[in-house]
């Protein structure tokens, strides 16, 4: 081995590719003329192959070699100069709320605060009506939120000014109530039942990942309309047995050929059957809807 | 007296239902007027027997049942216009220039004039209806027509356009007619001038007619033979849902058939420059041809079959999974075919 022949450290940047092109180049030149470098660089590559294999789910990392280190350490570095001012704050409040005299003294802040709170609001809530014509601000002005339609539907007639008598905003669905026509037992109902209204359950948010392809749309929203407007009143029950197996042969063709156009949105053939089944549904509809029409006319 | 009561309740409840206090009693019902006898046109084709005594009067509603018969003179080309609600029909058409109604056990009907030809003063519009309605003695009543069965002699270049609700039909020899039934069969023949037949359960039979046709049934079948365009550019138009459609001996040039469930059979030539739709989702297409057939089949399937016992030159074939699409031609190929079907199969046989 001569006196340069390469270090462990070196060859493992060799084989992690971590060299510049000249040092790449270097290594490989003395690797192709000194058989002790070969045989170390033969070896490292072994163990590297054994290692990662039987290491490969827990370690997904490189064998830190000294520039890595560097890397991390600047990392680091920047990492500091760069944390936010909330990034200190809480790593300070960490620090301190391992002593308990601190950790004492903000429980009970928080304990008081929030008896605070809860007394404010049963205090407020019955009295409406009550609550002094124009407050500009403070802790006694009530404040309800309202799901908008409901409310602004009951207080179209009466002039509710907010209290900075601007009105109510529109885009939050907050409505202040400081002064209204509505008699006290009034609006008690109205907060009640719109509170009621909150408490129903909402109808589930649809998403729509389909994506329709050209004219498609229009039938899906023409089927819809008509659907709506199916009353079968007066048909026999075979007339609606016939109808709903019709529909449901061609919801079935529809469902079959959707699935096959979504797979494939070139598949012009299956587009074709698939509009027309759509048009065949469209038509059930319609003549359910003339046979409708036509029996209200003979009646 | 406690068994008294619940029979004094039902006898005011029949008094109020019925309105006749004999019935109530246990009386007879007054028999209803007897029946005007028919009068006998020599020219008239043979229509089905009025019957001479209506033994179990058809309710309907609250008016005395009647058999009645009027006749009026009419145009040539007189357009008749009504509605039915209850009772079969049969229009026949014959060589005078009269239209005889005749309801048996029904409703008084009453021809109301709407319109008279300028040239020879005679009706060239007429409206059959419900007497009692336009009189006013009954209150809801509707204008249609109703009894056990109503029969109309009309002149050969009639047009017949109704409405009904329960009751089969069967025309004959008239120009042109419109009718829409909501339940019962539709059976028409010898109809030159076009025809428009929609029912709602029940089947459709065309035979020796011709113009623009259409035929529509929701629960039925369908068939149409020996049928030609009045016009260039007719069309014929087939619809029905659960049921098959029959084209056979066809001329029209553009042709239609459409059926959810069913099959759809076509047998007859194929004509130059014409254009034929046939569509099922879950039915057969069989099309019976001529070995001399020509035309260009284009056939779009979503899982079903396509078979040819003639001899097809494929020009274009796309096979995916769920979508085949086949273009394939036979001769010149000026006829177009549109064939679709979903998980149908399509068949065309050479004519036997």
């Amino acid at each position: 081995m001569s006196k340069e022949c390469l270090n462990i450290g070196t060859i493992q940047a060799f084989i992690d590719g971590e060299l510049s092109p000249v040092e790449f180049a270097g290594v490989s030149a003395h690797t192709a003329a000194c058989a002790n470098c070969a045989e170390l660089l033969s070896q490292a590559d072994e163990e590297n192959s054994y290692v990662f294999a039987s290491l490969e789910r827990d370690i997904d990392t490189l064998v830190p070699t000294q520039r890595l280190w560097t890397r991390i350490s600047e990392s680091i570095e920047t990492g500091k100069r760069e944390a936010s001012i909330w990034t200190r704050l809480t790593g300070f409040i960490t620090q301190n709320f391992a002593t308990p005299a601190f950790a004492t003294a903000c429980g009970f802040l928080v304990v008081f605060g929030a008896a605070v709170f809860v007394f404010n609001s049963n205090e407020g809530q019955p009295h409406i009506a009550d609550v002094p014509a124009p407050v500009s601000s403070g802790p006694n002005m009530i404040v309800t939120e309202i799901a908008a339609p409901s409310l602004e539907s009951d207080l179209a007639g009466s002039s509710v000014p907010d209290s900075n008598g601007s009105g109510a905003t529109p885009g939050r669905n907050v409505t202040a109530v400081s002064e209204s026509n509505h008699s006290p037992e009034e609006l008690h109902r109205i907060v009640k039942a719109s509170t009621r209204n909150d408490r129903q359950p909402r109808p589930k948010a649809q998403f729509l990942n389909y994506q329709y392809l050209p004219g498609e749309e229009s039938y899906v929203k023409t089927i819809a309309e008509l659907e709506q407007n199916n009353t079968g009143l007066g048909v026999r029950a075979s007339g609606q047995v016939a109808l709903q197996r019709d529909l449901a042969v061609v919801d079935e063709s529809i469902k079959r050929m959707r699935e096959v156009v979504r797979r494939n949105p070139r598949n012009q053939a299956a587009r074709n059957v698939l509009y027309s089944s759509y048009q065949d549904k469209i038509d059930i509809l319609n003549s359910a809807a003339q046979r409708d029409e036509l029996m209200a006319s003979l009646r | 007296m406690k068994s008294f009561f619940p029979t004094l309740v039902f006898l005011s409840s029949a008094i109020l239902a019925t309105g006749d206090f004999s019935t109530a009693v246990g009386q007879d019902r007054r028999v209803p007027p007897a029946p005007v006898s028919p009068k006998t046109f020599p020219t008239a084709k043979p229509s089905s027997t009025p019957p001479k005594v209506p033994v179990a009067p058809v309710a309907v509603g609250r008016q005395p049942l009647k058999t009645t018969e009027q006749s009026i003179n009419v145009d040539s080309a007189v357009n008749i216009k009504f509605c039915v609600s209850d009772g079969s029909i049969k229009i026949n058409g014959w060589d005078r220039n009269e239209v005889r109604l005749f309801v048996s056990n029904g409703r008084q009907a009453e021809i109301k004039v709407l319109e008279r030809n300028k040239k020879n003063d005679q009706p060239n519009w007429i409206w059959l209806l419900n007497a009692d309605a336009t009189s006013g003695s009954v209150g809801t009543l509707t204008n249609c027509l109703a009894g056990k069965a109503i029969e109309l002699d009309v002149p050969i270049g009639s047009g017949v356009n109704f409405e009904a609700r329960t009751s089969g039909v069967e025309i004959d020899m008239v120009k042109n007619v419109d009718v829409s039934l909501i339940e019962g069969s539709i059976s028409i023949r010898n109809v030159p001038g076009g025809v428009k037949a929609v029912t709602y359960q029940g089947d459709v039979v065309l035979e020796n007619s011709g113009g623009a046709i259409t035929l529509k049934t929701t629960t039925g079948n369908i068939l149409a033979y020996d049928v030609s365009p009045g016009n260039i550019g007719d069309i014929l138009d087939t619809k029905t849902s659960s049921g098959s459609i029959s084209l056979q001996r066809i001329s029209h040039r553009q042709i239609k058939a459409n059926t959810i469930s069913g099959s759809v059979l076509f047998n007859g030539d194929l004509l130059a420059g014409s254009i034929y739709t046939f569509k099922t989702s879950t039915g057969a297409i069989q099309m019976q041809l001529p070995d001399t057939t020509t035309g260009t089949f284009i056939a779009s399937l979503g899982f079903g079959s396509f078979r040819s016992a003639l001899p097809l030159e494929v020009q274009t074939e796309n096979v995916t999974p769920g979508g085949k699409s086949i273009v394939a031609r036979m001769g010149a190929g000026t006829a177009r075919v549109n064939l679709t079907t979903t998980t149908g199969r399509i068949a065309i046989q050479k004519q036997q």
